[in-house]
């Protein structure tokens, strides 16, 4: 048996060949940044403890010139095409639905792909499905556990899956009778998460599948009809998030693949055929990720962090091609969060709530604010905690802790020339 | 009294996530060993797998290329159709109120029939609204809503659209005002006169716009897709005009009143009637008439509520038969089942329809609901299918507007909404197919 002298040495050797690959890897990812024509090498500066670089890696960039140059990829890759900006004028985008009808802060929703139904989950311990065109109330579901965190509409519109500090996934079938007391009966549980259950949703066209992600830091692909869990991504050993898993968003190009974001800061790609371990790791926000979702393309996606910032990165290399950060405050406050996005059908636009109540609407390619939703007539008056986008891209619904849900659309006119 | 008591729920406390042993010494530098070595060889593999990754320039002229090719309908539109045909600007290729086009992201014009249909619809739609409404002015001529939609037409800049837009709405006019002599037949002799009179004059100043139009580029699929969508709004403002002409010129006020309304009842009737073909499967007149009680429901609705609002059966009746004597020859087999329909319903319908009176306005207003309960127990296949057809994306919200006042539970409009509203759009559509699916 090795001594802990041994030990110390092979750690030290250790630490520095990973200090030394990551360093190579740093410079192979900056050669491939021709956006401008120029790529050059800068001293790394590597900070401290390697076991730390899931974080620090952005940190150890972040006062440097290539830094400076990797944040905006695509803003300058777009301007020099000669890309036009988008202008919206202040009342473009109008909120043409209030849903009202929780007690409780709202704190997810979700669209069913047909049938513009919505169901949004509350503090106040119900599920309510609406009809976004109509703002009636189909359904109302009072949980057993009021801590929901979750939820999310089948690719049918038959059911519902939510979850929360349960550390359970239910499944609601929307068509079942009520019982004598007016409640839905819960069709099946999905039990197995050691932590709560922080995000859900099922895999595009099939009504029998469910991810849920976990504050025991792993992910779970779900057989709804059985309740068994198929496939457990991440946990101790595997290469899995090293902290609570916040978010998931599968790729609607490509069923078989997903991502994660976690408040260890990263995001992973997954391979729903294999969990051993995670295809990718993206590095680069410096704080919890709480939010993801793949552009529309299916090869990108978005993530949003607690360090105020979005970001865009293409999941086939890895390469993160754009931020998107906001002024920070003149009265230095702290810079609010990021709690949630969603992407235009286009990809063109970029819709993040944050933690002031504001829902900034991002050009996506030139990565600049064209709008405010926060700042429009009858917007929310609390924090946006959840963000969808209609599956014809005609509406975004915001959910709010003002316990409110809204619906914006696009009412602005045209000047036909 | 009695004291409220605030009863606060303890959050449920759930087992804490695993964690890693808390070894120390030789156990923790051990782990910490497996950790940097497994960590090691994920680096190892992620600096692999760059060999041959693309740049990030690549990354980014995909990303570019990606955003102009879906329609989004929450842009802004632009709708400068010179930069449809070569512009640079990727951004601005959406040309129809509330709705979005695909951006043209190529030089050259090779998908022209989808560019210009949204297109000529905008400048069809932005001037036949107030020309529609303006057709009520009995200071206004009859040739008001053809005249207005055809100067409209020649505002389009680029040549090709231009001379398409006119040619179609020409050929549309001739086929209204021909198609509304039979409706209207009982009409007062002046009426019809003036609407002949209408005829002729666009047929003159159609001859040199077609010829011009036929010698274009233009692509038959374009010329044909315009027509649809000149059709649409043209067609209803000419009934629309038609019924209101009809009230002006009657002498006797009664029977003016009851005029339009037959005109507009003969017009709710075959609408409705068509509701009922886009419901009912596509057969025969006979197995139609004869299917007519095993309709789904949304035909009988549909029949039903024409049946309701037809205050003239016999108008109704002889529109249905010319109808059905033009549609027999037809070699499509959808439009027979327009035909057959009112035939049956009308004369299910006619104790029920000889009782009462109802004003036009009304008549109109029933026919919304008509189509929009039709639409809603289809699933919103005709209206899906109008949009595609009109390469136009408007979405379920559309031009945001008011639309959430005017809807009741079902999603029906239930009042009168403004010409530029979506369910105006649908409704426009829903003429539009009447018109597309008799012949000329």
């Amino acid at each position: 048996m090795a001594s802990v002298a041994e030990l110390k040495e092979k750690h030290a050797a250790a630490t520095a060949s990973v200090n030394s690959l990551r360093e190579r890897l740093r410079q192979r990812r900056e050669t491939l940044l021709d956006t401008d024509g120029e790529a050059s090498l800068s001293s790394p500066l590597l900070v401290g403890d390697p076991l730390s670089w899931g974080s620090g890696n952005s940190r150890a960039f972040a006062d440097c010139s290539v830094c400076v140059r990797l944040r905006g990829a695509v803003a300058r890759y777009s301007k020099s095409q000669g890309r036009a900006p988008v202008s919206f004028n202040p009342t473009d985008l109008v909120c043409c639905r209030t849903l009202q009808g929780h007690s409780g802060k709202v704190y997810s929703l979700d669209w069913t792909p047909e049938k513009n139904w919505i169901v949004s989950a509350s503090q106040d311990g119900r599920l309510i499905v609406w009809n976004a065109l109509t703002s009636q109330k189909t359904h109302a579901i009072k949980l057993h556990c009021p801590w929901v965190m979750t939820c999310a509409l089948a690719p049918n519109g038959q059911s519902v899956a939510c979850g929360g500090l349960d550390s359970a996934c239910s499944i609601f079938n929307l068509n079942s009778q009520a019982d004598r007391d007016g409640n839905m009966p819960v069709s099946r549980i999905l039990t197995g998460h050691k932590g709560y259950v922080s995000s859900c949703q099922y895999v595009p066209d099939q009504e029998t599948r469910l991810i849920t992600s976990s504050g025991d830091q792993t992910c779970v692909l779900w057989d709804v009809t059985t309740g068994q869990r198929i496939s457990i991504f991440g946990g101790e050993f595997p290469s899995g998030h090293t902290a609570d898993v916040q978010s998931v968003s599968i790729n609607s190009s490509n069923t078989n693949m997903f991502v994660s974001g976690s408040c260890d800061t990263t995001v992973r790609l997954w391979d729903i055929r294999i969990a051993s371990r995670a295809v990718r790791t993206y590095h680069g926000h410096e704080g919890d990720v709480n939010s993801v979702k793949f552009f529309p393309d299916g090869h990108r996606f978005g993530t949003g962090s607690d360090d105020g910032t979005c970001r865009l990165f293409d999941m086939r290399t890895g390469h993160q091609l754009q931020v998107y950060s906001r002024e920070p405050d003149r009265n230095d406050n702290e810079l609010p969060t990021v709690t949630s996005i969603a992407f235009s059908i286009s990809g063109r636009l970029l819709f993040a709530g944050y933690s002031n109540g504001d829902c900034y609407v991002w050009d996506t390619l030139l990565a600049e604010v064209v709008l405010n939703l926060g700042n429009l007539q009858n917007s929310h008056d609390g924090r946006i905690s959840c963000l969808g986008m209609s599956s014809d891209g005609s509406a975004l619904c915001t959910g709010s802790w003002d316990k409110n849900l809204k619906i914006w659309a696009f009412s602005g006119t045209r000047k036909i020339v | 009294m009695g004291k409220e008591v605030a009863v606060v729920l303890e959050p449920p406390r759930p087992k804490s996530p695993p964690r890693y042993p808390d070894l120390c010494g030789r156990r923790r530098l051990q782990l910490e060993l497996q950790i940097l070595n497994r960590e090691f060889d994920f680096l190892k593999d992620e600096l692999q797998s760059l060999e041959g990754v693309p740049p990030v320039s690549r990354s980014c002229k995909e990303v570019n290329e990606f955003v102009g090719t879906k329609q989004d309908p929450l842009l802004p539109i632009r709708t400068d159709l010179a930069i449809f045909f070569g512009g640079s600007d990727q951004n601005c290729a959406y040309a129809c109120h509330g709705s979005a086009a695909p951006a043209i992201a190529c030089p050259t014009a090779k998908d022209l029939a989808a560019w210009i249909a949204p297109a000529a619809h905008a400048q069809i739609c932005h001037a036949a609204s107030p020309a529609a409404n303006h057709a009520t002015s009995p200071a206004l001529g009859p040739t008001a809503v053809h005249a207005v939609t055809h100067h409209a037409a020649s505002q389009i800049v680029h040549p090709v659209v231009r001379a398409a837009a006119r040619a179609a709405i020409c050929r549309v006019a001739i086929r209204t005002v021909a198609r509304a002599a039979p409706a209207i037949h009982h009409v007062h002799p002046a009426a019809r006169a003036a609407i002949c009179r209408v005829a002729t004059r666009t047929v003159a100043r159609a001859a040199p716009a077609i010829h011009h139009a036929v010698n274009q580029t233009a692509t038959r699929a374009a010329d044909q897709t315009v027509a649809r969508a000149a059709d649409q709004t043209v067609a209803r403002a000419a009934v629309c005009h038609a019924a209101n002409r009809t009230a002006a010129h009657g002498g006797n006020r009664a029977a003016a009143a009851s005029r339009p309304s037959r005109a507009a009842n003969s017009s709710v009737a075959q609408t409705a009637a068509l509701a009922a073909s886009h419901a009912a499967p596509a057969a025969t007149p006979a197995a139609v008439a004869s299917n007519a009680a095993h309709a789904p429901p949304t035909a009988a609705t549909a029949s039903q509520a024409a049946a309701v609002s037809a205050r003239n059966v016999a108008a109704a009746r002889h529109a249905a038969r010319a109808q059905a004597a033009s549609v027999a020859s037809s070699p499509s087999s959808a439009p027979t089942c327009s035909g057959a329909a009112p035939a049956s319903s009308a004369s299910s319908a006619s104790p029920r329809a000889a009782r009462g009176r109802r004003p036009a306005a009304s008549a109109s207003r029933r026919a919304v609901r008509v189509k929009t309960a039709a639409a809603a127990a289809g699933g919103h296949a005709a209206v899906f299918r109008s949009r595609l057809a009109l390469g136009a994306r408007a979405g379920a919200f559309g031009p945001a507007g008011s639309v959430q006042k005017g809807v009741d539970v079902l999603g029906a409009a239930i009042r009168a909404v403004p010409l530029d509203a979506r369910v105006e759009v649908e409704l426009d559509v829903f003429f539009g197919c009447y018109f597309l699916c008799a012949p000329f």
